[in-house]
């Protein structure tokens, strides 16, 4: 009992300790995840931008080149002129209409410069397809809001025409990158009205501080502080990098971004420092919050069992002060009974002295009241008694050599003074005399609490019927009064305890409502039952008691 | 034949006594286990009637030191408890019947009457004998305590029984009140007048077929009682 409720309080705290242990779990989870979601989509929109930046300035760069390449006359002094007054242009190779070289002038003389140039461009010059085959600029996306801080003005994409793109026919314009001796160079070619291809071979240098000047300041004060944005070329190289982390040799990266074309081997690398820290704080905040819940459970379960153990300690201090009073109920009780037979037998004689001694004597009426009360009183506590014993599991039975019907004979006798004044006739068929094993004491306490009620219900009845029989191992018993009888919906519940018929018979008799919850637990302690038989009037209780005959002087008595 | 009554409360103590008294024993009372020893030891009773819980020593205690001086004499226990555990020390001593408080007269009379059976069937005593006679229809078995009238089964006290052979072994001869008060009641016992005809008269409703007109104890007006 004690046990149950311990484990019942236990799981009570530990349950709900565990699902809120296990929800905040999962939640810290959760919230990480998106966390690092919408990390992921800031990181990579800023990084977006950056590209769309980049994108930006080679769009400006294509905007003046084409500009220039419009206003040439095609004259080597012109073509020699842009390299000269603009400091990106480094070099200028156009290729004519029939695939070969225009200029520099193919049969030299060349500058040291030219030689250079026309030994870097040696590829293209052999197969100028190699050229055009560069891509345009890519389709300019939206320009990504978020990465509207990273741009500089300069590079401002706003207000740039897409590249023409003739609708048939090969390509128009485009962007030529290669390496040379591991440096990454770039040409813009555009094939004017004539088919010739002119290319404008860009200064790296130049293009490099154009793009890094683009890009926000090293010390981060644009970029968050706690991370780091790596520009790397093609090679693996940090080309330049902004931002105040500084990560740890061998640290991944958060986000790689590949650079569009003509930077289409460069890429941009993002580092900052992990989420781990604000996970941490969160898995401790739920941790907290789960202890704090727990421990106010457990106060609670505590407080319950405290109050819980104090009732069971004031219910059990008011069953063995019960117990004790009937203890103590029991000397007095001796002696009334003893002293009102005693008397008995005097009044008895005296008035059998007296020869025409009246059958209805007063003294002798008013001393078998006593007497019968006073068994009554005896089976009372001795109910109330069992009764405590069966709550603590103690009631044990004694076996031993009996016969029963000498033990339903005298309950009988016991019985007659209360009976004949009631006016209730007893008849007593008597059919089990063989001496078996049972407790007598526990049949008398049976027996006496069925007549007992037929004593306080039945008397209209004016008739008590009580059969034994014997089959066996099975000694059978019925008590049957010709009284009210007890309703069909009642039939079962007054066997249990405290319960107490409700009708006009019932009201105002006392009794504990123990009678029959006992005599049945005695019954079945003794592995048999005490049923309530369906009986055309009146109540009949049947009594099964297993009584294994005893050794072989059966049916001999003691 | 003596019984030993051992119990503390007074009342219940006078009023076993009484009991007894009236079945034809001879009482012996004591008030605590110190004072019961003694007097088992000095009078040698042939019940013992032991109350469990008792000042100075407890009924298991004088069960014990008893039975290391005689296994056989008959011990019933008085206890206010029913308990389990009470039963199984007593039935390890040797207990040979328990009366539970709250008992009446007539508990304790089927107990002692009971015990009285066994130990005459175990050892006959001299004074009542084993041997059956016969009072007419009336078969008198003393040793068992009992009388048959064919089928029909009489219980009967020792005094019944010491009342019924005293008649006998003076049949034909009129017995006469002193005489018989003696034999059965013994010298020293006081009792007023009416006790040896009230006892006859209850003795004769058990065994007389109609107690208005006596067969067995016929009365001898103003001097005793006769058996034909």
């Amino acid at each position: 009992m004690r046990n149950k409720i311990l484990a019942s309080l236990v799981l009570i705290v530990l349950l709900p300790t565990a699902l809120l242990a296990w929800l905040g779990q999962r939640m810290v989870h959760n919230e990480q995840q998106v966390l690092e979601a919408q990390l992921r989509t800031l990181i990579n929109s800023q990084l977006g931008g950056v590209d769309t930046s980049i994108q930006g300035y080679f769009r400006t760069v294509q905007h003046s080149l084409l500009e220039e390449a419009r206003q040439l006359d095609g004259s080597a002094e012109s073509l020699r002129k842009i390299s000269l007054v603009s400091p990106l242009v480094k070099h200028v190779l156009v290729i004519g209409a029939d695939g070969k070289l225009a200029f520099p002038a193919p049969l030299g003389p060349w500058s040291q410069a030219e030689k250079e140039f026309l030994q870097r461009t040696s590829a293209i010059v052999e197969n100028p397809a190699l050229l055009t085959q560069g891509a345009a600029l890519p389709e300019r996306d939206a320009p990504v809001p978020a990465a509207q801080g990273l741009l500089s003005k300069k590079f401002s994409a706003a207000g740039i025409p897409a590249a023409p793109q003739g609708d048939a026919g090969p390509p128009a314009l485009g962007w030529y990158a290669w390496h040379w001796n591991a440096e990454l160079r770039h040409m813009f070619w555009w094939r004017d009205g004539r088919q010739r291809v002119i290319g404008f071979e860009l200064a790296p240098v130049a293009v490099m501080s154009d793009i890094i000047a683009g890009l926000p300041a090293t010390d981060g004060r644009a970029a968050a502080s706690r991370s780091v944005t790596r520009l790397v070329n093609g090679s693996g190289q940090v080309v330049y990098e902004w931002g105040a982390y500084r990560p740890a040799a061998n640290e991944k990266s958060l986000a790689v971004w590949p650079l569009s074309h003509p930077l289409g081997s460069w890429k941009l690398e993002y580092f900052a420092p992990p989420l781990g820290g604000g996970a941490a704080a969160s898995s401790f905040g739920v941790l907290a919050s789960v202890v704090v819940i727990g421990l106010a459970l457990a106060v609670l379960a505590l407080y319950l069992y405290r109050e819980h153990s104090r009732e069971m300690r004031i219910a059990q201090q008011r069953v063995n002060f019960v117990n004790q009073v009937s203890h103590e109920l029991k000397t007095p009780l001796t002696n009334i009974r003893l002293y009102a037979e005693l008397l008995q037998t005097e009044v008895e004689q005296a008035l059998a002295d007296k020869d025409e001694a009246p059958p209805d004597s007063k003294a002798e009426k008013y001393i078998g009241i006593i007497v019968a009360e006073s068994q009554r009183l005896s089976r009372l506590i001795g109910n109330v008694l069992s009764f405590g014993r069966f709550q603590k599991a103690e009631l044990r039975l004694n076996l031993e050599p009996a016969q029963v019907d000498d033990v339903i004979q005298r309950c009988i006798a016991a019985f007659q003074p209360a009976l004949d004044a009631k006016g209730i006739a007893v008849t007593f068929d008597s059919q089990a005399g063989a001496l078996v094993l049972l407790d007598p004491q526990a049949l008398e306490q049976i027996f006496n609490n069925l007549v007992g009620n037929v004593e306080k219900y039945a008397s209209v009845g004016a008739t008590l019927q009580v059969s034994s029989a014997q089959d066996g191992m099975v000694t059978t018993i019925d008590v049957r009064d010709f009284g009210p009888g007890i309703a069909a919906a009642e039939r079962e519940r007054v066997f249990e305890p405290f319960y107490r018929v409700s009708s006009q018979l019932a009201d105002g008799v006392t009794g504990t409502g123990i009678g029959l919850d006992i005599a049945r637990r005695l019954a079945r302690l003794h592995g048999g039952d005490v049923t309530l038989r369906e009986v055309d009037r009146g109540a009949c209780f049947r009594i099964v008691l297993h009584t294994p005959p005893h050794g072989p002087s059966a049916g001999e008595s003691a | 034949m003596k019984i030993l009554i051992a119990e503390d409360d007074l009342h219940i103590r006078e009023g076993l006594s009484a009991v007894v008294e009236a079945e034809g024993y001879v009482p012996l009372l004591a008030a605590d286990g110190e004072r019961a020893l003694q007097i088992f030891h000095a009078e040698r009773p042939q019940v013992l009637l032991l109350d469990i819980m008792m000042p100075r020593r407890d009924g298991y205690a004088v069960c014990r030191e008893v039975r290391n001086v005689d296994a056989d004499v008959p011990v019933i226990f008085i206890s206010a408890k029913s308990e389990e555990i009470d039963r199984v020390v007593g039935l390890e001593l040797g207990a040979d019947d328990y009366i539970v408080k709250p008992f009446g007269t007539r508990e304790v009379i089927a107990r002692i009457r009971a015990v009285t059976r066994r130990t005459l069937a175990h050892k006959p005593d001299k004074g009542i004998g084993s041997e059956a006679i016969c009072l007419g229809d009336l078969e008198l078995l003393p040793d068992q305590l009992r009388a048959r009238r064919g089928e029909r089964q009489i219980d009967l006290s020792l005094r019944d029984v010491k009342i019924l052979q005293y008649l006998f072994q003076q049949r034909g001869k009129v017995v006469h009140r002193d005489a018989l008060f003696n034999a059965c009641w013994g010298r020293d016992y006081f009792a007023n007048s009416r006790t040896l005809d009230q006892h006859v008269s209850k003795l004769r409703k058990l065994i007389e077929l109609d107690a208005k007109n006596p067969k067995i104890i016929c009365t001898v007006h103003g001097v005793g009682y006769r058996y034909d």
